[in-house]
């Protein structure tokens, strides 16, 4: 094939969980650029359908469903709709999160409790949920978004004269998924499924302006990643550009684990 | 597309893996220069690939000599005006970068050293240099053998082990350049040199961990890693820098 159309998804169903968020909306405009149909899913139904209305305008392929990753009910009825409506699921992005609590300064036991039950029990689900879908169909990929923190240990001076920090849940279950993702590309290879990672760097949004400076300092390219940055690597471990990776985890950091 | 444009040097870019990297550069849209020591391979896949319609140079050296390449960077200059992406994927490797660590000899270790490490190391001084007020993205083909051991290649996975720390250093050198600078690390890909290597250890006995099965259950195609030859040569890969993507089938998962 060549290798132009190997970066194509036209006629996959793609799930991108959390795909309406304001990092989400990335992934969810890369595949459907590509020719993919994505479904965008969260708790948020209103938000989901005001992202899918967006879109469509543009004449992209996205709709809305409502998903709660708190319940493996609501994920069995995202995916058995989805399979019933377009006969499969071909791509499924693990990118909702729940970033309940902050460091161990401030973080109770019920918001650790609450971030594990989305982060690594409604991750689990879905993956396997999903993963039961693409073991019928013999086909299907799935890519996982963990974040630099999933590898490294914040820095946390990076954060000094603003009131954000680095949520200690964030670093357990982002690495966790991590390994998930080696386990699940062992377990679900032999069905022709590949499972991959990717640990993007920070993403700039709203942060205070010293933020963005102590963190640009951090990369070797000298910037926070921005709108269009995840969108290459989403369409390439989505796609049969990437036929023969698995279990990887791609850092898309902007050099920030090279040094 | 991607590399539109684009002008690309791949060194051993006629055979394997390399060509079919040549090819996805050149089906993305870029002019590449195809570097072989024998001028015969990189004319025989500059033929092919010019009879699919693209726009090849084919080039004779030997990249561990500083005034080939030189050579090399000037006429690729001359021919197409500027260098965007290296791809630096010559290596002495298969049965030729094969013995056993207690019986390898002077010359088999140098040879390697030469091509695969200060090879790599000379082309990618002289592309940067060119690359400096323009930007470009400079991709290293190390290999699993750098992450994992294998029987009868110790100076062969020393090498590629030594592209990751280059790979780094040189993301962390060139950034302000505007210069990326990644590397691929294939696994099990079926060539005509990984084809001998099999045979050749099938009669002398050696299975070891290299025919293990792996999580995609089959051995890779050389199609199989230009793509992201591409990925990493183009905007989509805009954040990524000092990285490696390894493409083994989950080879090196488990």
């Amino acid at each position: 094939m060549n290798t132009n159309d190997l970066f194509r998804l036209d006629g996959r169903i793609a799930l991108v969980t959390g795909g309406a968020g304001i990092y989400g909306v990335h992934i969810t405009r890369a595949l459907a650029e590509v020719g993919a149909h994505v479904v965008v899913a969260s708790r948020d139904l209103e938000q989901c359908e005001k992202v899918a209305g967006e879109m469509s305008e543009e004449g992209l392929k996205v709709s809305a469903a409502r998903l709660d990753l708190g319940s493996s009910e609501s994920i069995s009825t995202v995916c058995e709709n989805i399979a019933s409506e377009f006969g499969k699921v071909d791509i499924l992005f693990n990118n909702a999160v729940a970033r309940a609590g902050g460091d161990p300064s401030t973080v109770t036991e019920e918001q650790w409790e609450s971030a594990m039950r989305i982060n690594s029990t409604g991750f689990f689900l879905a993956t396997k949920i999903f993963g039961e879908q693409m073991i019928r169909q013999r086909s299907g990929v799935m890519v996982n978004i963990s974040s630099i923190y999933g590898v490294v240990a914040p820095n946390f001076n990076i954060y000094e004269g603003t009131d954000m920090t680095s949520p200690a849940n964030y670093a357990f279950a982002k690495a966790g998924m991590i390994n998930y993702t080696r386990y699940a590309a062992s377990y679900y290879g032999k069905f022709g499924i590949r499972v991959n990672c990717i640990s993007p760097g920070g993403f700039q949004t709203d942060q205070p302006d010293i933020f963005i400076k102590n963190y640009s300092k951090q990369t070797l390219l000298g910037r926070m990643a921005t709108d269009d940055d995840i969108k290459g690597a989403a369409v390439f471990l989505a796609s049969d550009a990437s036929s023969y990776i698995t279990g990887q985890n791609l850092m898309v950091d902007g050099g920030w684990t090279a040094i | 597309m991607r590399l539109k444009d684009k002008v690309a040097i791949v060194t051993g870019g006629g055979t394997g893996i390399g060509k079919g990297i040549s090819r996805s550069l050149a089906e993305a849209g870029a002019r590449v220069v195809i570097v072989q020591s024998t001028i015969e391979k990189a004319e025989t896949a500059a033929e092919e690939l010019r009879s699919e319609g693209h726009e090849i140079l084919p080039f004779c050296a030997d990249i561990s000599s500083r005034k080939m390449v030189q050579k090399l960077v000037d006429e690729t200059i001359e021919k197409f005006g500027q260098i965007d992406i290296l791809v630096n994927n010559a290596a002495v490797t298969g049965s030729r970068a094969a013995a056993s660590f207690l019986e390898l000899d002077d010359e088999l270790l140098e040879r390697t050293i030469d091509v695969n490490l200060k090879g790599t190391f000379i082309v990618s001084q002289e592309a940067a240099r060119k690359m400096v007020g323009r930007g470009g993205s400079i991709i290293h083909i190390s290999s699993v053998g750098a992450y994992a051991a294998q029987e009868g290649a110790s100076v062969y996975c020393a090498t590629k082990s030594a592209l990751l720390g280059l790979t780094k250093t040189m993301a962390l050198e060139l950034a302000s350049y505007n210069i990326r600078v990644n590397a691929i690390a294939p696994g099990d890909i079926q060539t005509e040199t990984s084809e001998n290597v099999i045979n050749e250890m099938k009669e002398q006995r050696i299975s070891g961990n290299y025919f293990r099965r792996i999580p995609l259950n089959r051995r890779g195609k050389p199609t199989e890693i230009g793509p992201t030859a591409v990925f990493l040569a183009s905007e989509d890969s805009s954040y990524m820098t000092g990285e490696t993507i390894i493409i083994d089938g989950g080879f090196l998962i488990y």
